[in-house]
C-alpha cells in the first residue's frame, strides 16, 4: 500500500504551513490490477471510474499490441526492441485489466464497503468528500485484511447455502385473498366512477375516528407540481411531469416515519385521564 | 454515411502516414491490394470508432436498465397527463376529477395486460390511492394499498415468480406500502400487527439469505417465538457493549440493502402496534432485536440512538406490566416462586431499562460535534434524560429525579421539542407531590420514604405512555 504525501512528509512541523490548509496524508487507493497509475487510482466505491479506468488502460493495452503487429516485419534493431518492449507491457496491462475486471465482478468486496462508509460518514459530518478519490484521509484496509475477510465472508456464504435454495412458500389463501381484495375494489372503483361521470359522487365521511391520532399522516399535503414552462395540458411532457411527482416517491416519503414512545410515571393526580398520542 | 467518411478519412491520413516500403509490402499482399492505395485490413480510427461504439452500447444497456422510465401506452399516458393537471394548481387541484382519470387510466390498463407487479401499474394504483386520501376516503385508500401489497406478497412467496435481482426491490416497495397500511389501519391494530409481522418475515428471509451471520442473528428474532419467559432482558447489556465499541463489531449492512430504512420504520411500527395491544412482552423482544439488528446494518448513529430510547421504554413498560401482574398475584394468592420469578424479572427489566437511557446519554456525549448536529439528535438525547428522570421517580429516587426532568426540560425547549416539554412539565409536578408527600419539612427523603412511595406509586394500576408516530422529516 503505497503512501502518498503531497506536502512534505514530516510530522514535526505541523502547524507551521500555510494557516487553513490542513495537511492530508493520502494513501493509493487498492486495486488489483489498476497498479500502474498509481497515486491515481480512484476510491473503491467509485465503480464508475474504475470501470473507465479499466477500460482505458485495456485501449492502452490493445493499442500496444497493435503496435507490434504493426511492426511485425521491422527487423531492424530498434525495430525489434519496440515489439519486444510493447509485447511485454501490452500484456502486463492486459493481464492487470484482466484482474481488475475479475475483482470489480466479485460479488462481495471489502474494500468497496470500507469506501462506501467512508464517504457516507465523511458526508453526514458534513464534508464533502472528493468524486473521485472518497475521503482523502480515509485510509484503505491492507490486502491481507482484504483476504481475512473474504475468507470469512466465503465460510458465511457456504453456511448459507442451505437457505439460499430454499423459497418462502405461501399458502393459496393468499392467493385467494388477493382475487378477493382486486375484485372488492374493482367493483368500488367502477361505481366511484360512474357516480363522478355522473355528477352523483358524495364523498364520503370517514367512518371512523381513530384512537391514535394520526392526523398528519392522514392528510398528506404533497401538491402535484407542473413545471412553469408548460402553458396547457396538451403540450406538456407526460413523463416529465409524472417523474416529478413519482407516486413511489412519495408513498416513500409517507412511509419514512419516526416512531418515538414517551413513557411517563403513573399518575398521581388521575386516573381516567388517558393521554392520546399524537403527532409532532 | 459514417462509413464512407471514415474511409475518406483514412484515405487522407494513410498514404502520407504510411508512406514507407514496409507497410506497402503488408499492404500489397493484402486482399484489399485491388482497391489500390487504400485501406488497411482495420485501420485505427475504424478500431476506436468501433471501441467508442461498443461502449456507447453498453452505455444504452446500463441507461435502460438503471435509469427509471416508464413505459405506459401512449392512450394510458394521455388520461394520466389529464389526470396529473387536474390535480396540480393549476385547475385548481380537483381531486375528484384527477380521481375520474386515474380510475379509467386503470381500467384500461388493466384491458391492456399490463402487468400488475409493475411500477407503471401500481404507480396508477398509488394515485388512486392519494386521491381516496386526498378525498377522506381512507377505507377505500386502505383497500387499495392492501391490494397492492397482498400481490406483492404473493409473487414473493410463489417460487419462481420473481427474479433474484428482482426481489430485493419489490420487497422495499412492499415495506413501503405496508407501512402506509398500518397508518390508515387505525380501528383494527390486531390486524396490523398480522400483515405487518407477514411482510417483515418475507423481508428477513431474504436478508438472512444473503449471510450465514447475519440469519443467526435474525433467527434469535422474537416475531415468532411462542415461549412467555421474563429474561428477555439479557441482549440490553450486548447492546450497551456494542454502543461503546463499534469496531468490534461484525458490521454487514450489504445484507439489508436496499430495504434496511424501510425494514426498520416496519419493524419500530409493529413494536408501536404490540403496546397498542397490549402485548408489551413481544414488544420488548422485538425492540431488544431490533437495535442489535440495526448496529449490524450500520444504521446512523440517530437511528440507534432513537431504537435504544425506545426499547428502554418498552423495557420500563415491561416493568410496570409485571408489576401489575405482581399485585394481582399477591391478592390472588399465586405460588410464591412464581411471584419471586415475576419480581425478578421486574427488577431486571427496570435495571436494563435505565441502562438503555444511560447508555444513550454516554454513548451521546463522545459523539464528534458533527454527528451531535444531527436532525433529531437533540431531540432523542432530550428524550433519553427525560426518560431516566421518569425511572428515577419510579424508583422513588426523587432529587436525581427533579434534575433529570429539569435538564430534559431544558433540553427540549432548545430543540423545540413541544410534547416532550409539556410531559417533563406533567413529570416534574409530580416529583413536587412526591417531595411534599414523603418529606413535608423539606429534608432529604429518608429511605423508608422512599419505598412507601414506590409501593404507592405502584398500586396505582397501569402507567400512562404516549405513543408518538410521526412523519420523519429526515
Amino acid at each position: 500500500m503505497g503512501l502518498y504525501n503531497p506536502r512534505d512528509s514530516g510530522d514535526s512541523n505541523e502547524g507551521s504551513g500555510i494557516p487553513g490548509v490542513e495537511k492530508v496524508v493520502f494513501y493509493q487507493r487498492p486495486s488489483f490490477g489498476l497498479k500502474i497509475w498509481g497515486p491515481f487510482v480512484p476510491a473503491s466505491d467509485n465503480l464508475t471510474a474504475l470501470y473507465s479506468l479499466t477500460a482505458l488502460q485495456t485501449v492502452i493495452g490493445i493499442t500496444m499490441f497493435r503496435t507490434v503487429r504493426m511492426r511485425w516485419r521491422d527487423t531492424s534493431f530498434w525495430g525489434r526492441v519496440t515489439k519486444g518492449a510493447n509485447a511485454i507491457g501490452g500484456s502486463y496491462v492486459l493481464f492487470n485489466s484482466g484482474l481488475e475486471v475479475s475483482r470489480l465482478l466479485l460479488p462481495y468486496d471489502p474494500w468497496y464497503d470500507e469506501a462506501k462508509r467512508a464517504r457516507e460518514s465523511a458526508i453526514a459530518q458534513g464534508k464533502k468528500p472528493n468524486w473521485w478519490f472518497g475521503p482523502l484521509d480515509q485510509k484503505p484496509m491492507s490486502l491481507a485484511e482484504w483476504n481475512e475477510k473474504m475468507d470469512v465472508w466465503i465460510l458465511d456464504q457456504e453456511e448459507n447455502l442451505d437457505r439460499q435454495s430454499t423459497a418462502l412458500v405461501g399458502s393459496p389463501e393468499i392467493k385467494m385473498g388477493y382475487n378477493h381484495i382486486k375484485e372488492q375494489n374493482t367493483r368500488r372503483q367502477s361505481e366511484i366512477l360512474e357516480q363522478l361521470q355522473h355528477n352523483t359522487f358524495e364523498r364520503n365521511r370517514p367512518l371512523h375516528q381513530s384512537k391514535v391520532a394520526l392526523r398528519e399522516l392522514h392528510n398528506p399535503k404533497h401538491q402535484v407540481v407542473i413545471p412553469e414552462e408548460y402553458q396547457s395540458e396538451e403540450n406538456s411532457d407526460f413523463y416529465e411531469i409524472w417523474d416529478l411527482n413519482d407516486p413511489w416517491n412519495v408513498l416513500a416519503n409517507d412511509a419514512n416515519i419516526l416512531v418515538r414512545f414517551i413513557p411517563a410515571s403513573v399518575d398521581i393526580k388521575a386516573d381516567d385521564k388517558v393521554q392520546e398520542s399524537t403527532t409532532s | 454515411m459514417l462509413r464512407s467518411q471514415v474511409g475518406r478519412v483514412a484515405r487522407v491520413i494513410n498514404p502520407a502516414k504510411f508512406h514507407n516500403s514496409r507497410w506497402q509490402a503488408v499492404r500489397s499482399s493484402s486482399r484489399y491490394s485491388g482497391y489500390g492505395t487504400y485501406p488497411p485490413r482495420r485501420s485505427w480510427t475504424k478500431t476506436m470508432l468501433t471501441l467508442i461504439g461498443g461502449l456507447g452500447v453498453v452505455g444504452g444497456v446500463t441507461w435502460w436498465l438503471y435509469w427509471p422510465h416508464h413505459t405506459f401506452s401512449s392512450s394510458v399516458a394521455k388520461i394520466l397527463r389529464k389526470g396529473l393537471w387536474a390535480e396540480s394548481d393549476r385547475e385548481g387541484n380537483d381531486y375528484k376529477k384527477a380521481l375520474e382519470y386515474y380510475i379509467e387510466a386503470l381500467q384500461l390498463a388493466q384491458s391492456e395486460n399490463l402487468d400488475p407487479l409493475s411500477d407503471e401499474y401500481t404507480g396508477i394504483q398509488l394515485k388512486i390511492g392519494q386521491m381516496y386520501e386526498q378525498l377522506s376516503m381512507f377505507p377505500e385508500a386502505l383497500m387499495i394499498y392492501t391490494e397492492i401489497c397482498s400481490n406483492y406478497l404473493v409473487a414473493l412467496t410463489t417460487p419462481g415468480a420473481v427474479s433474484n435481482s428482482l426481489r430485493p426491490h419489490l420487497i422495499q416497495k412492499d415495506l413501503r406500502v405496508v407501512i402506509k397500511c398500518a397508518q390508515l389501519n387505525t380501528s383494527d391494530p390486531q390486524m396490523c400487527k398480522l400483515m405487518l409481522m407477514t411482510h417483515l418475515l418475507v423481508a428477513q428471509e431474504e436478508v438472512a439469505k444473503k449471510s450465514a451471520a447475519v440469519a443467526k442473528l435474525i433467527s434469535r428474532d422474537s416475531l415468532r417465538a411462542d415461549q412467555e419467559d421474563v429474561s428477555i432482558t439479557s441482549d440490553a447489556n450486548t447492546v450497551e457493549e456494542s454502543l461503546k465499541d463499534p469496531t468490534k463489531l461484525q458490521l454487514n449492512r450489504g445484507a439489508w440493502e436496499p430495504f434496511r430504512d424501510e425494514l426498520f420504520n416496519a419493524r419500530e411500527l409493529y413494536v408501536a402496534l404490540c403496546i397498542s395491544t397490549g402485548d408489551i412482552w413481544t414488544a420488548a423482544r422485538t425492540a431488544t432485536a431490533t437495535v442489535a439488528w440495526m448496529i449490524n446494518a450500520e444504521c446512523s448513529p440517530v437511528q440507534i440512538i432513537e431504537c435504544q430510547n425506545n426499547l428502554g421504554s418498552v423495557l420500563f413498560l415491561n416493568a410496570e406490566a409485571l408489576g401489575n401482574k405482581i399485585s394481582q398475584g399477591t391478592r390472588s394468592g399465586m405460588d410464591e416462586s412464581e411471584l419471586n420469578q415475576l419480581r425478578q424479572g421486574q427488577k431486571q427489566s427496570l435495571k436494563s431499562s435505565e441502562k438503555c437511557y444511560e447508555s444513550v446519554l454516554q454513548f451521546s456525549k463522545r459523539l464528534p460535534t458533527e454527528i451531535r448536529r444531527a436532525e433529531g439528535m437533540e431531540e432523542s438525547i432530550a428524550l433519553a434524560t427525560y426518560s431516566l428522570g421518569v425511572v428515577k421517580l419510579h424508583n422513588g429516587e426523587l432529587i436525581p429525579a427533579r434534575n433529570l426532568l429539569r435538564e430534559a426540560r431544558l433540553r427540549a425547549k432548545a430543540a423545540g421539542y413541544e410534547e416532550l416539554i409539556q410531559n417533563a412539565e406533567n413529570e416534574l409536578g409530580k416529583v413536587r407531590d412526591a417531595l411534599e408527600k414523603t418529606n413535608p419539612s423539606k429534608e432529604s427523603p429518608s429511605d423508608a420514604n422512599q419505598i412507601e412511595a414506590l409501593l404507592e406509586a405502584h398500586d396505582k394500576g397501569p402507567s400512562d405512555f404516549t405513543v408518538d408516530v410521526a412523519k420523519s422529516t429526515r
